[in-house]
């Protein structure tokens, strides 16, 4: 895996994908994803794997949407995404913190050789 | 009841008192004062704990009042026109502000099902008052987005040269100024005066309500991250999405609505709300001497609370207690691998201990944290009710609406599938996250935009106003280029399933918000027990129980929450030379508390300021027995806690006792303390330290 910019990322064909999701203490788990066109159950451990399925010149789209109901001020989620390839360059971090007013993210993975 | 009681006599109270603004049309300068200062403490409101027929009478009444804005603007701004040809950028500031009234009112009237009234909002709007105010012909509402930078002495920002010239016609929705001049070359837009810190590049009229509030959205998320335009990447597809979707026009036939329904008619996305918390216990126990508070809470600190407090209530020494305050669920902290360490920590999480100790070296504090300092220690459990974001009722909530929420991410997904694979599209997503990025970049750089902590409506809307532009030129423009597989797609699979996507969120939305209500409604209680360590007294012992509820009490004070203590005390060993028996007191309280917003709140720190009124009666059963002591003793109290920043607050109290517990003396006294949260510190750091 590589990253191309902040939502962006190529990835190799069967490569695995983990993105970790990690809610600061005061965060329960106000979140929830998509891939491409199916919905992922929320896993118990916060890893969300897929592996890519699709062929060379197409998007993966992961898509999620979080909450801070109930949470207090600076409360945040950690986002880690990484994959496996040979030549990963992961993992990659970013945060989303109570206040942003964007609160759903469209990672793209790129499938290229 | 009462809250809707309350907020109607508000509403009723400001719509009587827009009558003399209305005789006052003659002074628009003062009227227009006036109306903004009603339309500012509306909006302040808090609406989301209104029922439906209060938010509709809100709904009205704000819009009335927009409504009587519109046109005291429009004359302000024809008059600065005439008046003086040099005042370009205050101008511009109301002609800005006169579009995002007339945006807001439009958003209301379509909340309201009301018919979009275009002559209200536009009705003087003189088609030379100024090259970036007229409204496009093309397009019903005024809605206009003029790319007029904030800072007045930052260069012109050099938009058209940035931007991507049109390769096509301007689309109805777009004017461009020089479009503009060259449709109307017999009534050329007046020249802009030097000192104008730019001109509008272009114009995107009409932008649907939900294209705009995911383009604000953007806006400010990029100007609060310190200007990381990198976020626009995780929103082009939608961006796009949208865009063409609007360019599309198309109308769809939904059950869910009696009409065709088009996405300009289709509400902004509204992400789940935020709740704030104040009824964590910070401070040493209220019976403590320095207590600035008169009540307990029953909630407490999950990492570490800190409290300094000073002053006196019932005792006749003025004392400085520091109160250190955990759980034992925090230990659950330490496991990196835990994935939500709260609710690994199961039944402790309703444990909380703390403990208050004399402060003697004011210049060391912790120093005094030792055992012969120790004033008072407790230990709390929580019986009922856990009103934290990882509560069980709360992840409950949220899953109840999973399926709407994967519902619209998934259209966003379809649709991204489609834009990335269509030849004009999706070369033209790639563009935006390297151009529009740049741009966006470029405007915050030269509008010293890079660090605003806490962006104001003009920069969100500056910000706004050139990726719409950019929009606007290099997108709504490629409707025509689309292939008819494309376009039939967008026609009807992609937006019908938009559209029935938000109106499904819609929908759900409601009874979310019922649920969520209900939960921050439910009572909070824990049983409490303090062991106050006392030299001269004697040590004693109190259980006590703790109880919070949320309920509109004294309406129009508008105090929320009700609070209530009730316990006894007993001496460990009664000293008989002192008259004292194993029973020592019983004690009650009741607290009433309402809160405001603050205007000390950071970007991130959303806190408010509380504020309660407290009595407190104690049946002290020595001071019966005691010449010059009164046994019955009551203390009324004025609390208030103001956060100042990052998690530290300052409480402050002023209370009126009819007796201390150790002379008959009836009086004023005034307390006063520092707390620090570093449940919400720690987060706080945290969500600094990732910017």
């Amino acid at each position: 895996m590589k990253k191309s910019q902040m939502f962006i990322y190529q990835v190799a064909p069967n490569e695995t994908v983990t993105i970790r999701i990690t809610p600061s203490i005061s965060l329960g788990n106000q979140y929830d994803a998509v891939l491409d066109n199916t919905d992922l159950d929320r896993p118990a451990n916060g890893i969300y794997t897929f592996p890519v399925t699709k062929p060379v010149g197409k998007i993966h789209f992961f898509n999620i949407e979080f909450g801070f109901l109930g949470a207090p001020e600076g409360a945040q989620y950690g986002i880690e995404i990484n994959g496996n390839a040979p030549n990963n360059e992961g993992p990659f971090t970013l945060s989303l913190i109570n206040g942003d007013p964007l609160l759903d993210m469209q990672f793209k993975f790129e499938v290229v050789n | 009841m009462r809250t809707r009681l309350r907020a109607c006599v508000i509403m009723v109270g400001f719509v009587l008192s827009t009558f003399p603004v209305m005789a006052q049309s003659q002074n628009d300068a003062s009227g227009l004062t006036e109306v903004r200062e009603k339309i500012r403490r509306l909006e302040a409101m808090d609406v989301r704990k209104m029922a439906p027929s209060t938010l509709e009478i809100y709904q009205r009444t704000l819009l009335r009042l927009y409504e009587q804005c519109l046109p005291m603007l429009q004359r302000q701004i024809d008059r600065q026109a005439k008046v003086n040809s040099n005042n370009g950028q205050a101008r511009e500031v109301l002609i800005r502000e006169r579009a995002q009234i007339a945006d807001n009112a439009s958003i209301l009237r379509m909340s309201l099902g009301l018919p979009d009234d275009v002559s209200v909002a536009t009705s003087s709007t003189s088609p030379t008052s100024g090259s970036g105010d007229n409204p496009s012909p093309a397009r019903a509402p005024a809605v206009v987005f003029a790319h007029t930078p904030t800072t007045e002495a930052a260069p012109a920002p050099t938009i058209s040269e940035a931007t991507m010239p049109s390769t096509a016609d301007p689309p109805k929705a777009i004017s461009s100024s020089a479009t503009a001049t060259d449709e109307a070359p017999v009534t050329p837009a007046p020249t802009k005066p030097a000192a104008a810190p730019a001109s509008p590049a272009c114009e995107y009229t009409n932008v649907p309500p939900i294209l705009k509030d995911e383009v604000q959205r953007l806006s400010k998320s990029i100007l609060i991250s310190g200007g990381n335009v990198q976020r626009i990447s995780s929103q082009d597809y939608k961006l796009v999405f949208y865009t063409i979707a609007d360019a599309l026009d198309v109308k769809v036939v939904t059950p869910l609505k009696d009409k065709p329904i088009s996405i300009e008619e289709i509400n902004p996305y509204q992400y789940l709300g935020e709740t704030l918390r104040t009824d964590k216990q910070l401070g040493s126990s209220a019976s403590s001497p320095a207590s600035v508070s008169g009540v307990d809470k029953p909630g407490f600190a999950w990492l570490l609370g800190f409290g300094i407090e000073n002053g006196l209530v019932e005792k006749s020494v003025r004392d400085t207690v520091l109160t250190l305050s955990s759980s034992p669920a925090a230990f659950y902290m330490l496991d990196r691998n835990s994935s939500n360490p709260y609710q690994s920590a199961g039944v402790l999480n309703k444990v909380g201990v703390s403990a208050s100790f004399n402060i003697g070296k004011t210049d060391q504090l912790l120093a005094n944290v030792t055992r012969s300092q120790l004033r008072e220690y407790s230990v709390k459990f929580r019986f009922i009710g856990d009103r934290s974001a990882r509560s069980p009722q709360m992840q409950k909530a949220w899953d109840s609406v999973k399926k709407e929420i994967q519902a619209r991410l998934r259209n966003i997904n379809n649709a991204s599938e489609v834009i990335s694979e269509d030849p004009v599209l999706g070369p033209l997503v790639k563009k935006i996250d390297t151009d529009l990025e740049d741009q966006v970049s470029k405007f915050l750089t030269d509008n010293n935009l890079r660090n605003v902590p806490a962006a104001t409506q003009a920069q969100i809307d500056s910000v706004a106003s050139v990726i719409l532009c950019y929009l606007a030129q290099n997108v709504f423009t490629q409707k025509d280029k689309l292939s008819p597989g494309t376009a039939s797609q967008f026609k009807e699979v992609l937006i019908p399933g938009l559209i029935t996507a938000q109106l499904n969120l819609e929908t759900v939305r409601a009874s979310f918000n019922a649920k969520i209500a209900e939960f921050s409604k439910g009572p909070l209680g824990t049983v409490a027990y303090i062991n106050h360590r006392e030299p001269t007294l004697g040590n004693y012992s109190e259980f006590k129980m703790l109880f919070e509820h949320p309920t509109p009490i004294l309406g129009p004070l508008a105090l929320q929450k009700l609070t209530a203590n009730a316990g006894f005390s007993f001496y460990h060993q009664p000293n008989p030379l002192l008259k004292q028996e194993r029973m020592r007191s019983v004690n009650g309280a009741l607290s009433f508390e309402g809160s405001v917003a603050s205007p000390f709140s950071e970007t991130l720190d959303l806190s408010r300021i509380a504020y309660s009124l407290v009595g407190s009666y104690q049946r002290m059963f020595e001071n019966s027995r005691v010449k010059g002591r009164k046994s019955d003793l009551s203390s009324f109290q004025f609390l208030m806690d103001v956060p100042l920043f990052k998690g530290l607050a300052l409480p402050f109290s002023l209370t009126y006792s009819n007796a201390t517990e150790t002379t008959r003396q009836r009086g004023w006294h005034a307390n006063f303390g520092l707390k620090m949260d570093t449940d919400k510190l720690l987060e706080l750091v945290r969500a600094g330290s990732q910017r």
